[in-house]
C-alpha cells in the first residue's frame, strides 16, 4: 500500500470511528433520557404519539449537531432546549391553549407510595399533592415550561437562554409559578 | 428598616444563582428580618411540595408511549438515507479526507481577508444618513412582511422625561397591524400614551406601528432638517437637526439604530423644550389571526369585504356558458358550516371569487378539516382550500431574542388589582371558586361574541347590495341563519346576566339608565351595533376578571357590563324583527 493509500485509509478509518463514536454516545443518551424527554413533552401538553415522535426527533437532531461539529457543553441541557423549542412550535401551530391531560387512574393513585405516620395524614398529603399536580397541568405554558426545566435541574442561565429572556425574568416567572402552586396546595 | 426581599431574590438565593457578594448581603438581611426569613422558609416548603407533587403525582399520571421505541440506528437510517455514491462523489469524499486542514486553513484565510476588507471599506468611508435610512427601511420591510392571515404585534415602552421637573414617567403600549388595518391598544389611564398618540395625530403621522419606516419618514419630515450621523461601536445615532430657517418650534428627532440588524432600537421625540418621549421596542412578533384576542381582531378586520375575492385562489375552469348563483352557493356553505357549528370563531375563511366560493380549511386540525370537507364536497362552485397560499411561517419571530421566545407577560399586580383580588377572594371564599366563576363567565361572553361575529360574517357575505338579487327562498334561508345566531346570543346573554346577578347584588351596583337606541332599519347595521355592545361587555368583563394593565373595580365594571348587555339585547331584538 502506498503512503497516499495508507493516509487515505487511516483518515477514512478515523472519520468512520468518529462517526461511530458519536452514534454510540447519542444512542446511550437516547436510551438513558428518551423517557425523560418524552414525559417533558407530554408535560407541555403534547399527546402521546406526537410527544414520542418529537422526542425521537430531538435525539436525531443532537446526533446531526454533534456530527456537524457543534460544540455542546451539556447534552442534557441541549436536549431540553430543543425539546422546549419543539413544544413551543407545536403550541403555535395548534393555536390553542395546551392543557396537560393527567391519566387519573384510581388504581394508580391508590397504589402511590406514601410516607407518613398514619394513613389519614398520608391521604391528606396525597390530596394536597394531587391539587398541586392538577394546578401544574393548568399553569400558563411559559410558567409550566420554566418550572419543568427547573425541576430537571437546569440552571436559570440555561433556562433563560431557552426561553429567550433575562435571568431575573426567568426567576420571576418560576417564582410566580411556585406561588400559584403553593396556593393550590393550601386551598 | 431596610426594604424586604422580593420572591425572585429569595428564589435566586435559595437556588445559588447569585454572586457571593449578593448572597452575603441577603444573608445579613435575613438574619435581621423575621418577615423575610419566614417567607424564605415558606418558599423552601413550596419548592419541596412542588418537587414531590411533580415526582409522585404528576409524572406517574402522564400518558405512556403508545408504541415501542425504535432503535436509534433505525431513526438515523430513516432520517438520512444513504444514496450510493458515484465516482465523482467518492473522489470528492477522498479529497475532503485528504486535505481537510489545508482547505480549512485556506478558507479561514479567505474569510478573514474578506471580513477585514469589508470592515475596512465600511469604516474607511463615513456611512451616510441616507445609507442608514435605506438599510433601516430594507430591514423593516423584511421583518414586516406578513400574509393576510397574520398580524404583527409591537409593544413599545415609552419614557417621558420632563425637563422642567426632572421627572421620568413610563408606560407601555401594545400596537397591532394586519394587512388591512392598524390598531393602537392604548391603556385608558395612561396620560403619557394619550399625549404621544395626540402628537402622532396632530403631526399627521400615518397610522402605522409607532416604530416603523413610515413613522420615521413622517417624523423626519416634521423635524424639518437633515439627519446627522453619530457612531459608536455597535450602534448608530441619527439626529435630525432643524433647518436654520425654521421659525416655529419644530420637533426634534433622534434614532438609535443597531448596525447588526439595522433595526431601530430607540426613537426619541422632543416637542418644544418641555419633555422628551423616549420610545423603545419591547417586543415584536408575528402571529396567526386566530391567536389574536377577539376584541383586538375586531379592530383589525375590515367591516366590508369586497364582493370579488382575492386573486390568490386558483379558479376551477367552469363552462363559460353556465350561470353561477354565488349567493345560493354562499348560503349552502354558510348553512353547512352553521350545522356543524363551524361558524363560531374557528379559523375558517370564506371568500368569493368571480366564479366560486372559496373555503379555507388549512388552519383546522385534521379531523375537523375532514369533517367540514365532507360536508362541502360535491356542492357546486365551492372551492376548498387546504393549504396556505403564501406558505406562512408557523413560528413567531421576535427581535433581539433567541428563536424560541414564547410570549411572557410578567406584570406585578397594582395596588388596585391587589384590593380587587382581596375583595373577590372574600366574596368567593376560595381561589378555586373565583377561577371557576371567571372561566364560566368569560366562556359565556366568548360564546356571545362568537355568534355576533358569525352575524358579521353573514353581513359581509350578503351585503345590502346583494339584497335585491336574493330570491325569496334565499332570503328566508339567510334570515333563518341570522335568527339562529340572535336566539343563541340572547340565550347566552341571559345566562351571563344570571351569573353576574349575585355579584351585582353583593357589590350593590345598579345599572344606570342607558341611552335610547333606534333601529337602523336594516339587520346588517343593527348587528354591527350589537357587536359593538357585545365587545364592550366582553372587554369590561375581562378587565374585571383577569390580570390586566388597567384594573377596574366591580362597582365600576358591573354597571357598564350590564348596561352593555341591555343595549345588546335591544339591538338583537331589532335584528330579529328585521329578519322576520
Amino acid at each position: 500500500m502506498s503512503i497516499i493509500e495508507r493516509t487515505l485509509d487511516s483518515n477514512a478509518k478515523h472519520a468512520e470511528s468518529d462517526a461511530v463514536a458519536i452514534e454510540r454516545k447519542v444512542t446511550e443518551l437516547y436510551e438513558q433520557h428518551r423517557m425523560e424527554i418524552f414525559r417533558f413533552l407530554i408535560g407541555q401538553g403534547l399527546d402521546s404519539a406526537k410527544a414520542q415522535e418529537l422526542a425521537q426527533d430531538v435525539f436525531v437532531r443532537l446526533f446531526i449537531a454533534i456530527k456537524g461539529g457543534k460544540r455542546i457543553e451539556s447534552e442534557l441541557a441541549w436536549l431540553y432546549g430543543v425539546a422546549s423549542k419543539v413544544a413551543v412550535d407545536y403550541w403555535r401551530h395548534e393555536g390553542r391553549p395546551m392543557w396537560v391531560e393527567l391519566d387519573a387512574s384510581p388504581a394508580l393513585v391508590d397504589s402511590l407510595r406514601f410516607e407518613g405516620p398514619s394513613p389519614e395524614t398520608a391521604t391528606v398529603r396525597n390530596q394536597r399533592l394531587a391539587r398541586v399536580a392538577a394546578a401544574l397541568a393548568q399553569l400558563p405554558k411559559e410558567q409550566r415550561l420554566g418550572i419543568h426545566l427547573r425541576l430537571q435541574g437546569l440552571r436559570y442561565r440555561v433556562i433563560a437562554k431557552i426561553l429567550g429572556m433575562s435571568v431575573s425574568s426567568t426567576a420571576s416567572l418560576v417564582s410566580t409559578a411556585v406561588e400559584r402552586l403553593w396556593r393550590a396546595a393550601n386551598e | 428598616m431596610s426594604s424586604h426581599l422580593t420572591r425572585q431574590q429569595m428564589l435566586l438565593h435559595l437556588d445559588g444563582e447569585i454572586s457571593r457578594w449578593e448572597a452575603r448581603r441577603l444573608e445579613r438581611h435575613l438574619r435581621s428580618c423575621w418577615t423575610c426569613r419566614s417567607e424564605v422558609e415558606k418558599l423552601k416548603t413550596s419548592i419541596g411540595i412542588v418537587h414531590d407533587a411533580y415526582r409522585e403525582q404528576f409524572v406517574p399520571l402522564l400518558q405512556e408511549p403508545q408504541r415501542p421505541w425504535a432503535p436509534f440506528e433505525t431513526l438515523l437510517a430513516n432520517s438520512s438515507p444513504c444514496a450510493p455514491q458515484g465516482l465523482w462523489n467518492r473522489l470528492a469524499e477522498k479529497a475532503r479526507l485528504v486535505w481537510p486542514s489545508v482547505i480549512a486553513a485556506a478558507a479561514l484565510t479567505i474569510v478573514c481577508a474578506i471580513l477585514l476588507f469589508t470592515d475596512a471599506s465600511f469604516r474607511a468611508k463615513s456611512v451616510s444618513a441616507k445609507e442608514i435610512l435605506y438599510r433601516v427601511q430594507a430591514a423593516n420591510e423584511r421583518r414586516s412582511t406578513i400574509n393576510r392571515d397574520q398580524v404583527i404585534r409591537q409593544r413599545v415602552r415609552i419614557r417621558k422625561r420632563s425637563h422642567s421637573h426632572g421627572r421620568t414617567e413610563e408606560s407601555s403600549l401594545d400596537t397591532w397591524k394586519s394587512r388591512e388595518a392598524v390598531y393602537w391598544d392604548a391603556p385608558s389611564n395612561s396620560p403619557i400614551v394619550k399625549k404621544l398618540t395626540a402628537e402622532y395625530q396632530s403631526h399627521k403621522i400615518p397610522l402605522d406601528l409607532p416604530i416603523s419606516t413610515s413613522a420615521i419618514n413622517a417624523w423626519g419630515q416634521a423635524a424639518g432638517g437633515n439627519p446627522v450621523v453619530v457612531e459608536n461601536s455597535e450602534k448608530v445615532e441619527l439626529r435630525f437637526l432643524p433647518a436654520t430657517d425654521t421659525t416655529n418650534d419644530p420637533v426634534k428627532l433622534s434614532l438609535e439604530v443597531h448596525t447588526g440588524s439595522w433595526q431601530i432600537e430607540r426613537l426619541v421625540l422632543q416637542f418644544g423644550d418641555d419633555a422628551d418621549f423616549d420610545i423603545s421596542e419591547d417586543k415584536y412578533s408575528i402571529m396567526p389571526m386566530n391567536a389574536v384576542p377577539k376584541d383586538v381582531l375586531a379592530h383589525l378586520m375590515p367591516l366590508e369585504k369586497p364582493a370579488s375575492a382575492t386573486t390568490m385562489i386558483a379558479e376551477r375552469s367552469l363552462p363559460v356558458a353556465a350561470e353561477i348563483n354565488l349567493n345560493k352557493t354562499a348560503l349552502d356553505v354558510m348553512s353547512a358550516l352553521h350545522d356543524l357549528r363551524a361558524d363560531l370563531g374557528e379559523p375558517i375563511n370564506v371568500s368569493r371569487t368571480s366564479r366560486s366560493i372559496a373555503v379555507e380549511l388549512w388552519q383546522l386540525a385534521p379531523d375537523r378539516r375532514a369533517e367540514i370537507e365532507r360536508a362541502l364536497t360535491g356542492k357546486p362552485n365551492v372551492e376548498i382550500v387546504l393549504s396556505p397560499r403564501n406558505n406562512p411561517e408557523t413560528t413567531q419571530t421576535e427581535s433581539g431574542h433567541a428563536s424560541l421566545n414564547p410570549t411572557v407577560e410578567l406584570t406585578q399586580p397594582s395596588q388596585e388589582e391587589k384590593i380587587n383580588d382581596r375583595r373577590f377572594l372574600e366574596y368567593f371564599g376560595s381561589l378555586e371558586r373565583e377561577r371557576d366563576f371567571a372561566n364560566e363567565s368569560l366562556t359565556t361572553a366568548s360564546t356571545i361574541l362568537s355568534h355576533l361575529y358569525a352575524l358579521r360574517t353573514l353581513q359581509q357575505q350578503f351585503p345590502k347590495t346583494q339584497e335585491p338579487v336574493l330570491s325569496p327562498e334565499e332570503k328566508q334561508r339567510l334570515h333563518q341563519l341570522v335568527h339562529d345566531h340572535v336566539t343563541s346570543s340572547i340565550e347566552n346573554m341571559g345566562a351571563l346576566e344570571r351569573q353576574l346577578a349575585p355579584l351585582a347584588t353583593h357589590f350593590v351596583v345598579t345599572v344606570p339608565p342607558t341611552a335610547v337606541t333606534y333601529a337602523a332599519g336594516d339587520w346588517r347595521t343593527d348587528s354591527l351595533e350589537a357587536l359593538r355592545f357585545g365587545r364592550e361587555a366582553d372587554t369590561r368583563l375581562r378587565q374585571l376578571m383577569t390580570s390586566t394593565a388597567s384594573p377596574i373595580s366591580p362597582e365600576d365594571a358591573l354597571p357598564q357590563i350590564l348596561a352593555s348587555l341591555a343595549q345588546l339585547r335591544t339591538q338583537l331584538t331589532y335584528v330579529d324583527a328585521e329578519t322576520h
